[in-house]
């Protein structure tokens, strides 16, 4: 099927529905790409940020924050535009492919938006495992280069625009805007306190904006399409297209375009075709491995933000992981928990100790060997961490623990009963243990 | 900017009002009154605030509105209208600060009655206060090594370590030497040199003062004493002539330890290795009673008959050769009461005298009308530094106050042959041949680069040149109007004894006394052999003297070639003031004992007595720095003499280091700070088959050297620089593989 | 004088941004690239090219998992043992991998061809299991396939990472 033409683009399917890819700038351009790069590019500054207020496009990196009001904050003096394309969310894996497939889109994005907000440079910080991508990069930055979108001034527009493919070093800490900050400026990948925002004091302590790869990309279409049709595919607080990473146990995993209006259901059993014949949906991750989970009996929940939040959950990453009724879910916890720990940057206290913590008690109760008041001490670990971290991912190592223990706390009272695991061998996380014990743990015993 | 009415705020804690001005942060404001919010990572001399060990949550409502999470009061800053609750109201800020409390205290040994920090430790008093903090880890806790020693002056105890990050914060926000590091991530993030090689650093030491548990600690002080056994005495560091302020721990007589004592006109609350660490020990090496030559070498006397024998002996040498036959010399370690006690001794035996080595690099009155003050600093919009000599080389906690004012936005212009550390994170960097410092200025005047339109800019000149040139350039940027120059002299209290009439140069002295002018020298404080340029020159002068006294804490050079030895007392003994670069006077306390059991001022005093001289008693009075003078005409430039380097030689570089001299020598604890190197220009390097760490000898006019090389692509080609301990050398140099 | 290829190439990655700091992260990837490992040599070579203190280039490279402090085989092989590659067969490709290699994961095999990692989450979860083979994705990675790829490792040269 041939994807849309920018010339009438369909607002449900515009980032990833085509055939093949779009790493040739010539391919790219003859779908109509760069027309929004160099037709906004004397568009003032006041008029864009009208465009995506009203449009209703919100960050797609995980918090969703309203796209045009953060524009509009960006302090004065000279700029800079970060894209986060650290992609590290477990389950995630939308950005790679847009690098992927539709490398242009991303680079027009930057070009469109330096242009609008002044900022002679975008720096493009992509995570350090996607090596390729950050080839594909640089490569499709090279073409555009040489087309005279990047490094040459556009007519109209308040000057040239570099574009960097800056590579990350392995680091899930930094997908976090001011860790990716921090990192971005050579230092340990730590976050910052907030204020100052980005928007006031980020990159070499300039007015910086931030956006993920998705949100970037997205912009060229949305001016092209014009805000009112974008935004006419809507629920109440979400608009437009997402891409939706689909994973874990479900018959055709991969990245689906859905409209906000979509329910997770209409992703797993129609996009996905369901968990694999002769298995059963156990429950699921509905955006990136710290969302709380959601129940089989959620799956008319729409994938917006607002309809995430209101079923206790978030949209997150737009990371879907499907879980099957073999799982067991104090390995599952363990295997969720150990990842954010491994991840902790080491810099405030109930992150750094909390994490550990949290991990050592799980392995506990995973192995049996834990006393019953050890999981109301999970419980209460999750609400010593919440809230009091220094960035949000003490919370996104709490928040699904609390929600597994929330819907299977039978579960974790049969590992102590049983002085082990009941699923056992079955569950597909058994096999990692005891590997992943021995070489995973760097905690000392 | 100012504080206008607008900007101040008010902001209930507790509820308790206060007005602060916006942007302060909530701690600060919160303990105006009286409401005390605990933190640990909180320094604000260490830069923007970072939140990190979240003991400071709070509950703060906005605009009647709670926000959602607790927040810390650390970063949080005063808004109108905020109300916010501490712990002692707020369960939810309780709750808080009880789980970061707990999550401090998991892997923490509590090992307190074994720690230094017992009794002084900030994680003691708020375990104690804000307990129980009962722990429910029933876990390993985490074990490292330890103590690890980070340097021969620190240990360090991963297992105390709170990870406040602190110190590391110090070392590259303060110090910038970026040495001090957290190594890992997450839980395993250790507090780490590179490669466990020692914190080399002219200001580790700060760190143990910042970290607020056991973690790191002074080595010298370790099990030395209890916080109950111990007293505080508050004296002036005599390291270097920026005169920052301390403490001096003493425990039965003994000091023990050095600490900072915040002044935030001189020092900002640190101190550098030197004043922290050098010790003038062993006591058993020290010189305690006076002594005279006789047939039998030198023999004990009585400070009455030392007194009465040099009084007789000066008073001899003036009636009998007259006005200039004899001459005093000191070098900056005295007192201004001695000082001026010694000058009325000179005056009245019609004395040559000298404070420094060079005569004309003391004329500080040329400088009056622009003489700038250390915290000027805090004002620079540029800040040009010329010279070869590092400024810490020369005035440790100054170059503290330029890295700040840098941080803060001065534009950080170095004029120097290059490889001195303060330049690799400067604005401007201009480097110039090595021993050209009167030159550069000259060449600064013609070209000002950033000083052009700078309204408040500071120059500072480390290396000890003729005064006549700064002022003639302080005269020529029109630095009478604005900013001011801050030479720094060559001793901690040079300034001082020049005002109080010990005025001149060991250049001159050396000269009239190799013309046979001078017949009796006195060596107040200072071994020109050692500490002086023309080494040589000044033993041959010494031989020939027929009457030599010499007041030295230590059997020097200069001693074996004395007929009279007074016993100096050291920093830590010495009652009186002192006076600082900038010309601010301030108090040293006796916190020991001397050794001697005489203070010297008394010695001093029973001279001048038997001149007939009376010296009056006065209590020592601090005071700031005088004011400006008006400014006069335009001082010319004295001539420059030009140096030219032998093809296949390197021009000499060798200032001397703040890791240098008898105390340094003696102290263990600053052993890897004076350990030799030798650095050479990158291409220079290559060009000779060297690479990094190579041994290396430099020949020179002084002696030999030998160390491991450092390359620098800043250093200028065809230069070498060196730590060279022994007495000041230029010139030029050769360079071989060792 | 022979040019010095590490230093030009830090060079041009200084060049892109205001603060030479900000390179930090290339330099120490290109140092691995050329020694496959952050020696203590490298740091400071790395250092010196940067003008940064040794420290602070360790400091940075210890907090990012891709940095190679101790030596490590010709090639990597990392094996995504996060969640979605776990659901869908992880722990079985690493036990493929232990075997064809004799050697547990975070070890290198004895003839010092191969070091074998489990990492998290390589961003591939749609094409589970995924293997990240010096830097390039093996996906829908199957354990039979283990034995193919060592054996082209064991054959092949180094490898630029
Ligand atoms: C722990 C953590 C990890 C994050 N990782 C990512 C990421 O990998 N990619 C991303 O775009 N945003 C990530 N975010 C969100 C960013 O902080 C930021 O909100 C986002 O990049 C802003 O872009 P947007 O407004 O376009 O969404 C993360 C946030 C947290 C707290
Ligand atoms: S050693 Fe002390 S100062 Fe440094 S991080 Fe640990 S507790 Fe803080
Ligand atoms: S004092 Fe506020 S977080 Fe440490």
């Amino acid at each position: 099927m041939q994807g849309p033409t920018y010339a009438a683009p369909r607002p449900d399917a515009i980032l990833l529905d085509f055939e093949g890819e779009r790493q040739d700038i010539a391919v790219y351009e003859t779908a109509g790409g760069y027309a929004m790069a160099r037709s906004q590019a004397g568009r003032p500054f006041e008029e864009i940020v009208q465009e995506l207020k009203d449009s209703g496009l919100r960050g797609r990196g995980g918090a969703g924050f309203p796209t045009g009001l953060k524009v509009s904050f960006i302090g004065k003096g000279s700029r800079y535009l970060v894209v986060n394309a650290d992609e590290s969310e477990p389950g995630t894996f939308k950005d790679r492919e847009l690098m992927l497939r539709n490398p242009h889109a991303l680079v027009e994005g930057c070009v469109i938006l330096c242009n609008a907000i002044g900022a002679g440079a975008a720096y493009i910080y992509i995570r350090g495992e996607y090596a390729t991508e950050a080839l594909v990069l640089d490569a499709a930055v090279a073409q555009a280069r040489q087309r005279g979108y990047v490094g040459a001034t556009l007519p109209g527009a308040p000057g040239a625009v570099e574009v960097y493919v800056h590579r990350g070093a392995g680091a899930y800490i930094c997908g976090e805007e001011t860790a990716l900050l921090s990192s971005l400026n050579g230092e340990r990948g730590q976050p910052t306190a907030k204020p100052p925002f980005p928007a006031v004091s980020g990159a070499w302590a300039s007015p910086t904006l931030l956006n993920n790869v998705e949100t970037v990309a997205t912009v060229p279409f949305i001016l092209a399409m014009g805000c009112k049709t974008y935004s006419e595919l809507r629920t109440e607080q979400t608009t437009g297209t997402r891409l939706m990473s689909l994973s874990g146990n479900v018959a055709r995993p991969g990245n689906y375009e859905l409209p906000v209006t979509a329910t997770f259901g209409d992703l797993i059993d129609g996009c996905g075709g369901g968990v694999p014949a002769g298995r059963s949906l156990k429950c699921f991750i509905p955006g990136g491995s710290s969302a709380p989970i959601l129940m089989p009996d959620q799956l008319d929940v729409q994938i917006a933000v607002e309809t995430c939040a209101a079923a206790g959950t978030m949209a997150g990453s737009g990371a879907v992981i499907v879980i099957d009724d073999r799982t067991c879910m104090v390995q599952l916890a363990l295997r969720v928990a150990d990842f954010y720990r491994h991840e902790s940057c080491g810099k405030c206290t109930p992150c750094r100790e909390g994490t550990r913590w949290m991990v050592e008690l799980l392995k506990k109760v995973e192995s049996g060997q834990a006393q019953r008041a050890e999981i109301d001490l999970l419980l209460e670990l999750c609400d010593r961490m919440e809230g009091k971290c220094l960035c949000p991912l003490g919370d996104a190592c709490a928040m699904p623990v609390r929600s597994y223990l929330q819907h299977f706390r039978a579960e974790f009272d049969a590992h102590v009963e049983q002085g082990g695991c009941p699923g056992g061998a079955a569950s597909p996380f058994g096999a990692l243990y005891p590997e992943l014990k021995r070489s995973l743990p760097l905690v000392p015993a | 900017m100012s504080t206008t009415a607008t900007n101040v705020v008010t902001v209930t804690f507790d509820g308790r009002d206060v007005q602060v001005p916006a942007g302060t942060p909530l701690v600060v404001a919160a303990a105006q009154v009286g409401v005390e919010i605990p933190v640990f990572c909180y320094e604000p001399r260490l830069g923007p605030p970072i939140g990190a060990c979240r003991m400071c949550l709070v509950e703060v409502e906005l605009g009647g509105r709670p926000m959602p999470k607790l927040q810390a009061a650390c970063t949080m800053t005063a808004a109108d209208g905020m109300v916010v609750k501490s712990a002692a109201t707020s369960e939810q800020a309780k709750e808080g600060q009880d789980a970061v409390l707990e999550f401090l205290l998991l892997n923490h040994p509590l090992d307190c009655p074994v720690c230094d920090k017992g009794g002084e430790c900030p994680l003691q008093d708020l375990t104690f206060r804000y307990g129980p903090a009962t722990s429910r880890m029933t876990l390993a806790k985490r074990t490292y090594e330890k103590p690890l020693p980070i340097s021969p002056s620190i240990v360090l105890d991963r297992e105390r370590c709170i990870l406040c990050y602190r110190c590391t914060r110090f070392s590259s926000d303060v110090a910038e030497d970026g040495e001090l590091i957290a190594r890992e991530r997450g839980a395993q993030s250790v507090i780490a040199t590179f490669e466990e090689r020692p914190y080399v650093g002219a200001f580790s030491g700060n760190v143990t003062e910042l970290c607020p548990v056991g973690a790191l600690l002074p080595t010298p002080y370790r099990f030395k004493a209890r916080p109950w056994e111990i007293v505080n005495v508050p004296t002036v560091c005599q390291g270097c002539p920026t005169g920052c302020n301390t403490w001096a721990t003493v425990r039965e007589g003994r000091a023990e330890r050095i600490l900072s004592r915040l002044n935030p006109a001189v020092d900002e609350g640190w101190l550098c290795d030197r004043g922290r660490f050098a010790r003038h020990e062993p006591l058993a090496d020290r010189l305690t009673r006076p002594l005279l030559r006789g047939a039998d070498g030198l023999q004990e006397i009585s400070f009455a008959a030392a007194a009465r024998t040099i009084a007789q002996r000066l008073r001899h040498v003036d009636s009998l050769h007259g006005a200039g036959s004899v001459a005093i010399v000191t070098g900056g370690s005295l007192t201004n009461e001695e000082a001026s006690a010694w000058g009325r001794i000179a005056a009245d035996v019609h004395a040559r005298t000298a404070s420094g080595p060079v005569a004309a690099a003391g004329a500080w009155e040329r400088l009056d009308p622009f003489a700038a003050r250390i915290d000027d600093l805090d004002r620079a919009d540029v800040v040009v530094v010329v010279g070869d000599a590092d400024v810490t080389d020369r005035a440790g906690v100054l170059d503290l106050r330029i890295r700040a004012a840098r941080r803060r936005g001065a534009h950080l212009m170095i004029v120097s042959s290059g490889g001195t550390l303060l330049e690799r994170d400067c604005d401007t960097f201009r480097p110039v041949a090595a021993g050209t410092a009167a030159a550069s200025l000259q060449a600064l005047v013609a070209d000002p680069g950033p000083l052009v339109g700078a309204t408040h800019p500071v120059l500072i000149v480390t290396d000890p040149i003729d005064l006549g040139h700064v002022a003639a350039a302080a005269h020529a940027l029109g630095l009478q109007e604005r900013g001011g120059v801050l030479p720094l002299p060559t001793g901690p209290n040079e300034r001082g004894a020049r005002q109080a009439g010990l005025a001149g140069g060991g250049d001159e002295v050396l000269a009239a006394i190799e013309s046979g002018a001078v017949r009796a020298l006195v060596l107040l404080g200072v071994d020109p052999t050692a500490d002086w340029p023309e080494a040589d020159r000044w033993q041959a002068a010494l031989a020939q003297t027929e009457h030599v006294v010499t007041l030295s804490p230590f059997v020097n050079t200069s001693v074996s070639w004395s007929h009279v030895v007074l016993p100096q007392a050291v920093d830590l003994e010495r009652e009186g003031t002192t006076t600082n670069l900038e010309g601010r006077r301030q108090r040293l306390r006796a916190a020991v004992k001397p050794p001697s059991g005489v203070a010297d001022l008394a010695v001093a005093t029973a001279i001048a007595t038997h001149l007939g001289i009376e010296i009056a008693r006065t209590a020592p009075q601090e005071s700031e720095p005088p004011p400006r003078a008006k400014p006069g005409r335009a001082t010319k430039a004295p001539a420059i003499r030009a140096a030219n380097v032998t093809a296949g030689r390197f021009a000499l570089v060798a200032p001397r280091g703040l890791f240098t001299g008898p105390a340094v020598e003696r102290t263990a604890a600053l052993a890897h700070q004076r350990a030799p190197w030798v650095m050479l220009n990158h291409g220079d390097a290559a060009a000779l088959g060297l690479s990094e760490h190579d041994r290396v000898t430099v020949r020179h006019g002084g002696g030999e050297h030998t160390g491991p090389l450092r390359t620098s692509r800043r250093l200028l080609e065809g230069t070498v620089r060196i730590n060279w301990a022994g007495s000041p050398v230029a010139g030029e140099a050769e360079v071989v593989r060792a | 004088m022979a040019i010095d290829t590490l230093y030009q190439e830090i060079q041009t990655e200084i060049a892109k941004y205001p603060d030479r700091r900000s390179a930090i992260l290339a330099a120490l990837r290109l140092a691995q690239t050329k020694y496959r490992w952050l020696s203590p040599e490298a740091f400071e070579e790395v250092a010196r090219c940067i003008d940064l203190p040794v420290a602070q280039c360790q400091a940075v490279a210890s907090f990012y998992d891709m940095y190679f402090l101790a030596p490590v085989g010709r090639h990597v092989v990392e094996v995504c043992t996060n969640v979605s590659c776990c659901l869908v067969g992880a722990p079985d490709v690493v036990a493929a991998f232990e075997r064809e290699l004799g050697c547990a994961l975070g070890e290198t095999s004895t003839d010092g061809a191969v070091t074998l990692r489990a990492v998290e989450c390589l961003g591939g979860c749609g094409w589970a299991p995924v293997v990240s083979v010096d830097h390039r994705y093996l996906e829908h990675f199957q354990p039979g396939d283990a034995a193919q790829v060592v054996a082209d490792l064991r054959a092949a040269p180094a490898e630029e990472h």
